[in-house]
């Protein structure tokens, strides 16, 4: 389990299986993580106070907005709050890192998106 | 000089003059003829009476059968006109006159050894005939103009004279009623194709005023009656949006030029349609524009079908695009899984070979991102597959790579999609052992060798250790290389360069 003072990550993806994976991946790397299943309900919890140091958003949502339109928002809402996106679709236009938006495909290792979370 | 001396000459010169009225009045009557078959019985009268003689008839050639029938007289017995026939050969003296061109005269024909007398004229006493050509000259010849005789004097090379005058009116009026005959088939076939086509077929004036339109068109216009629309310009069956194009196809008609389109329009009832219309000019023959003629072809269901199968097809792209999202998903579960179940052993090898299970996931998703890429399912080009499969090998491998290069060259070439599969799993598996075990730049180089793809990775480390025979490697890796190059001889250790470089064929199905 994390400890008290672990850093915080924001977790969105509407599949519960990966959601549950890759939270018990990054808990085992030392993250304190909050799920989320849709954008808007990781917009609630950011809302309500939580204060992660980062959001790692699958692109795909299901209904509601996509991971993309979620970063946007969240550049107006929470600038500076860095976006991670992952997907499962090929998105050969997407470029890491420009406007703190860094993508990773799945499947990617966990280093992986540590690396980047480090980064 | 005894003044009764004059008479035969007076007599002739009244006979002249009388034939010269004859011909005139006939000129006249031919003029004014809408159908053959009066001008030849008038034909036959005015020789009879210019000849004065009892008989006369023409002969119309039937080439079918080689003969001439009587198709109009005088003086003959009922059942002659309409039915005879007679020979046409040069043995008969109308036959002579055919074939020959040439007038014939025969005062005595049971004595004249030229000819055999028809059977028709030895019944009606005939002793003398005369014959004229009918036509002839360009066109083939009608036939021929004969005036028969059993009791007046004989004919003189002057009655050849009026009969051939006669003869050629006769001949212009045949030509007249056969151009028009040929011109009511022309306008016949015209009204046929006309009315027959299945699209709307519109006549229009010069300046796109709506002249006649096809049933067709009427029906699928849905108009009910074209009386309203007839005078009225093309262009107010359009909706406003299309009516700038409409005058521009007019006006290039009116300039001699035809042009297509295709655009909305809904009928005259407001049923939606789409149509593929040309408009052309119709010219007469001195290259005057006569009129203008628009074809509309519905094609609403052509553009439904259309909008449905782009409808299907991204339908389908869509399908495929949440199939591999699955398919990825389904990966990054089994990758994670993996990694979680090795932060449980504590056994080296065994977290080395769960390591590398979870390895193999990341090369086998990068090889399957890599193919459902591009368009096609039957080839796929290998330059721009390799160039992803290594960049996706260096994010997933970022800890073996360390700063190090993977440059790579290819011929080009496309290959069905399970060579490639093949092909990327023996490029991931000796590029991951060249960064685990290699120095420095790695390079993979495929190439087309004989009925094979040669694949070789070589890194900057110092070689192979001698007696090292990947195709007998019993790691799981080289054992997948080597089976999947078909053997042992497939794969070797390239030792000439003095660089670490393996060679793998892969045949190609």
């Amino acid at each position: 389990m994390p400890s008290p003072s672990a850093p915080c990550l924001l977790l969105v993806d509407d599949d519960p299986l990966v959601r549950m994976v890759l939270t018990m991946g990054l808990q085992d790397k030392g993250y304190d993580v909050t799920e989320a299943a849709t954008g808007e309900a990781a917009m609630v919890l950011l809302e309500r106070g939580l204060q992660p140091m980062a959001v790692v958003s699958d692109i795909d949502l299901g209904q509601g907005c996509n991971g993309i339109e979620l970063a946007e928002r969240l550049a107006d809402t929470h600038p500076g709050l860095r976006v991670v996106l992952i997907s499962g679709r090929l998105r050969p236009e997407l470029k890491a890192d420009r406007n703190h938006r860094a993508f990773l495909p799945k499947p990617f290792m966990i280093e992986a998106l540590v690396r980047l979370l480090q980064h | 000089m005894d003044p009764s001396a004059f008479a035969p000459a007076f007599a002739e010169l009244a006979q002249r003059l009388q034939q010269q009225e004859l011909l005139a009045d006939f000129g006249l009557f031919a003029l004014r003829g809408l159908t053959l078959q009066p001008v030849l019985d008038e034909a036959c009268r005015v020789a009879s009476r210019g000849l004065a003689s009892q008989f006369a008839k023409v002969l119309r050639y039937q080439p079918a059968e080689g003969d001439f029938l009587v198709v109009a007289g005088v003086g003959w017995r009922p059942g002659v006109v309409g039915h005879a026939r007679l020979g046409a050969d040069l043995a008969s003296p109308a036959g002579y006159a055919f074939r020959t061109g040439k007038p014939l005269i025969s005062n005595h024909l049971d004595a004249d050894d030229r000819f055999r007398t028809p059977d028709i004229l030895v019944e009606h006493n005939i002793q003398r005939a005369i014959n004229v050509l009918i036509g002839g000259g360009d066109t083939p010849a009608f036939g021929v103009l004969e005036v028969d005789s059993g009791e007046r004097s004989d004919f003189e090379s002057r009655d050849t004279a009026f009969l051939q005058g006669l003869a050629n009116i006769v001949a212009a009026a045949v030509e007249r009623t056969e151009r028009q005959e040929a011109l009511q088939r022309s306008e016949a076939m015209t009204r046929q194709l006309f009315e027959s086509s299945p699209d709307c077929v519109k006549v229009m004036d010069p300046d796109g005023y709506l002249q006649r339109m096809n049933v067709n068109g009427l029906g699928l216009l849905e108009i009910d009656d074209f009386s309203t629309l007839a005078g009225q310009p093309w262009e107010t069956l359009w909706p406003a949006a299309e009516r700038e194009q409409i005058r521009a196809m007019i006006e290039a008609a009116r300039a001699g030029r035809s042009g297509r389109f295709e655009a909305f329009c809904p009928t005259a009832k407001g049923t939606p349609k789409w149509w593929d219309v040309t408009v052309g000019p119709v010219m007469s023959e001195s290259g005057r524009i006569e009129s203008l003629v628009s074809v509309s072809r519905d094609i609403t269901q052509r553009r439904h079908d259309m909008a449905v199968k782009d409808q299907l097809l991204e339908q389908k792209d869509l399908l495929m695009q949440e199939v591999h999202h699955r398919v990825r998903n389904s990966l990054q579960l089994v990758r994670t899984l993996l990694q979680l179940q090795v932060l449980t052993i504590t056994d080296p090898a065994a977290r080395e070979a769960l390591e590398e299970a979870g390895q193999r996931v990341m090369t086998v998703a990068a090889v399957h991102k890599q193919l459902y890429v591009g368009q096609s399912v039957k080839e796929v080009e290998l330059q721009p597959y390799l160039e992803g499969l290594l960049a996706d090998l260096s994010v997933s491998l970022t800890d073996q790579v360390n700063g190090r290069r993977i440059t790579w060259t290819a011929d080009a070439m496309q290959l069905p999609p399970d060579c490639l599969t093949s092909l990327g799993l023996i490029v991931a598996e000796l590029v991951t052992n060249a960064l685990k075990y290699g120095v420095g730049q790695v390079k993979v180089t495929v190439q087309m060798a004989d009925a094979a793809v040669r694949i070789s990775v070589e890194d900057e480390g110092p070689g192979f250790p001698d007696g090292f025979d990947p195709g007998r490697s019993h790691g799981l890796g080289m054992r997948l290389v080597t089976s999947m190059a078909n053997g042992a001889d497939g794969v070797h250790v390239d030792r000439s360069g003095g660089t670490s470089r393996i060679v793998v064929d892969l045949p190609l199905p």
